[in-house]
């Protein structure tokens, strides 16, 4: 019943996630959240998505995690390693046992023993020809936001010094 | 034919005995190696002079722009993959979007390229 | 005298022996684990018709294509040879020799010496250093480079895996080489290794972009991913006469990725000691400038011969192993050649190269390409 790679992957992924948060060291949460991306990429690998796991690799890992990774190496400030923990903390984490618990109780009591995809596995050639022909709109509508975002963030990034 | 998914397993085996085989090349200096560590061999090394100061440093704050910009692109190369791997299917009107596709994208690679060339707004 | 003679000797012999048990123990674990279930019976010792079958038998399987033909030993040993070969060729464009005393003919057997030279060394780790990372980084540069040997055919036959996405699992492998770069320098905590480990970093990702675009060529004029697919196509004309601006740009990306001179900033000898690598002696420094550069050299040439000139095709009464090898090792003498010809760029002249002109230069053949394609050439 238990997927012996699925749940290696998921414990991987979320104690990565958790890391991430809670080091107190923030380089070592920007690998770690690296390393929950590189779990991530398993999942789709897992899914049959190969294409779509190497694209999280590629962009994830190779640029998102780098860019986190290096503007956190460069602000690193020394308050951040001070940090003192309250209680809301521990509330925090209480409120999400709970609601995990409530969550695989309501998976768990339910009949569901397999979930059998209606659709058969597509190639991922189809990716390309449908973002092209049929979701061409969104395909523009990707771009204008890539341009924008990249735009804004140049903007917020420099000195106002004009 | 095997799946698609034991590939990828045959590159975890591979990076797995690359791994088991770079460990043990740790090893061996540590088993004969000899060992006398004294001071100046400790700190680190800056052409002779003694170190002082911080360790780090944000010299390089003005390429910052091109580290904003690979984001988007890569995406791009990668919409750009899925684009040529069905370029027949996609026909004449897929070309056009692309391209359109490319030439939205221009229009930043412009913008942040002038401004990463000030440099004193970083 | 007496003293140190003999301690030289106990010493090479105690590491010879190390080696051995080491190897030994990996393989017999790789082979239980990973191996096929093919008997070793000891009958073996004795009927060579059975040794010989088993031999066979053994060839086709995963163990040994990861492990010894296109994977782990092979590339190992194209990593030794072109080591020297870097040297040699180098001491001649500069009219010296290069190493001439390891083995009686012409220094042949300088990588062996270099291996046991660095594997006796101490390894000195300062006290400064963030130890789990600055020994993880080294390690998982190799790990990540043997990774995209996986996907690399040598043959149609000699292929550890064969992926229908191969091509983007280089690029997945590349995307990893500034995440350890920057761990790299950033574990040694000291200003050089992190200016250098910070150009190292800005120059992979600005020569990334370029290099995927440039591999899109081949892949739009074949249609496919797969890297036997595109190696297939060029059995009537190679991709390098039908896209030599992608080839062109290629190249000099692989040059940026590889840090070699004219792309040299991070490792600048005179300028920063050692770039991003000044703390790293002994192994440490074997592994991450030795083997992984070396790994990295092989796949960028394989990549260049699969996607350019042709794989494995050739001319028939030579096998077309020796083809892919002999191409492949033509493409790293190119790759290597820069280093005794041409300056430095500065790194803003490198950066802003990278992001006007490559990436435009690339964009343009792809389109060419396309355009080509859709106008209905088949290869």
């Amino acid at each position: 019943m238990i997927d012996v790679a699925f749940a290696l992957l998921a414990i991987i992924t979320v104690i990565s996630a958790i890391l991430a948060l809670e080091a107190k060291e923030v380089v070592y949460g920007a690998i770690a959240l690296s390393l929950s991306f590189v779990g991530i990429a398993g999942f789709f690998a897992l899914l049959d998505a190969v294409f779509l796991a190497m694209f999280q690799l590629t962009v994830y890992v190779g640029a998102i995690a780098v860019l986190i990774l290096f503007t956190v190496m460069l602000v690193r400030r020394e308050q951040w390693l001070k940090a003192k923990e309250g209680v809301h903390s521990v509330l925090g984490v209480l409120v999400a046992i709970i609601v995990a618990l409530g969550l695989g109780y309501l998976v768990y009591a339910s009949t569901i023993t397999h979930v059998t995809p209606s659709v058969e596995q597509a190639p991922f050639t189809l990716i390309g020809s449908q973002i092209l022909s049929e979701y061409w709109f969104a395909f523009i509508t990707l771009a204008l936001v890539l341009a924008s975002a990249v735009i804004g963030a140049v903007v917020l990034a420099k000195l106002e010094r004009d | 034919m095997r799946g698609m998914g034991s590939d990828l397993l045959l590159i975890l085996y591979t990076a797995g005995f690359a791994v088991a085989a770079s460990v043990p090349m740790l090893i061996i200096p540590l088993i004969i190696a000899p060992k006398k560590p004294n001071k100046p061999k400790e700190t680190q090394y800056e052409c002779g002079q003694i170190p002082s100061g911080a360790g780090k440093l944000s010299l390089m704050m003005q390429y910052y722009a091109y580290l904003l910009m690979f984001v988007a692109f890569d995406v791009m190369s990668m919409f750009l993959f899925a684009w040529g791997t069905s370029i027949s299917n996609a026909g004449l009107g897929g070309l056009l979007a692309v391209i359109l596709f490319i030439g939205i994208l221009l229009i930043p690679l412009a913008f942040t390229l002038y401004h990463a060339a000030r440099r004193e707004l970083w | 005298m007496i003293r140190t003679l003999i301690g030289f000797l106990i010493r090479i012999v105690v590491l010879v022996l190390v080696i051995l048990v080491l190897g030994l123990i990996l393989i017999s674990a790789a082979y239980y684990l990973i191996g096929p279930s093919l008997p070793i019976t000891p009958s073996m010792l004795i009927n060579p018709q059975e040794a010989l079958a088993f031999t066979f038998a053994l060839m086709d399987t995963d163990f040994f294509r990861i492990v010894v033909f296109p994977g782990f030993t092979f590339v190992a040993l194209y990593a030794a040879i072109a080591g020297l070969w870097e040297r040699k060729l180098l001491a001649k464009m500069q009219l010296r020799v290069g190493p001439l005393y390891a083995g009686k003919f012409e220094g042949i057997l300088q990588p062996i010496a270099d291996v046991m030279k660095l594997l006796s060394k101490e390894l000195v780790i300062p006290k400064v250093v963030d130890r789990f990372f600055f020994i993880l980084a080294p390690i998982l540069t190799v790990t990540i480079a043997t990774a995209a040997v996986a996907v690399i055919p040598v043959t149609e036959r000699w292929v550890i895996a064969r992926s229908d996405v191969g091509v983007l699992v280089i690029f997945a492998v590349l995307a990893f080489f500034p995440l350890t770069a920057l761990m790299a320098a950033w574990s040694s905590n000291s200003r050089y290794p992190m200016l250098g480990g910070l150009r190292a970093l800005h120059q992979m990702v600005a020569y990334e972009i370029p290099l995927i675009l440039s591999v899109l060529t081949p892949v739009v004029l074949t249609g496919s991913l797969n890297l036997l697919d595109i190696v297939e196509k060029q059995s009537s004309l190679w991709f390098i006469l039908l896209a030599p601006i992608s080839a062109l740009t290629f190249y000099i990306c692989s040059l940026a990725e590889l840090e070699r001179i004219p792309f040299d900033l991070p490792e600048a000898e005179p300028e920063l000691v050692s770039g991003w690598l000044t703390e790293y002696g002994g192994m440490n420094f074997g592994l991450i400038l030795g083997i992984a550069v070396y790994i990295k050299l092989y796949v960028l040439s394989a990549l260049f011969t699969l996607l350019f000139l042709g794989g494995w095709l050739g001319p028939q009464p030579l096998p077309p192993e020796f083809w892919f090898i002999f191409k492949a090792f033509i493409v790293t003498t190119f790759l290597l050649i820069p280093r005794g010809v041409f300056p430095r760029l500065r790194i803003d002249l490198l950066l802003k190269q990278s992001w006007a002109r490559y990436f435009i230069l690339a964009l343009i053949n792809l389109v060419i390409a396309a355009a080509v394609v859709l106008g209905g050439f088949k290869p």
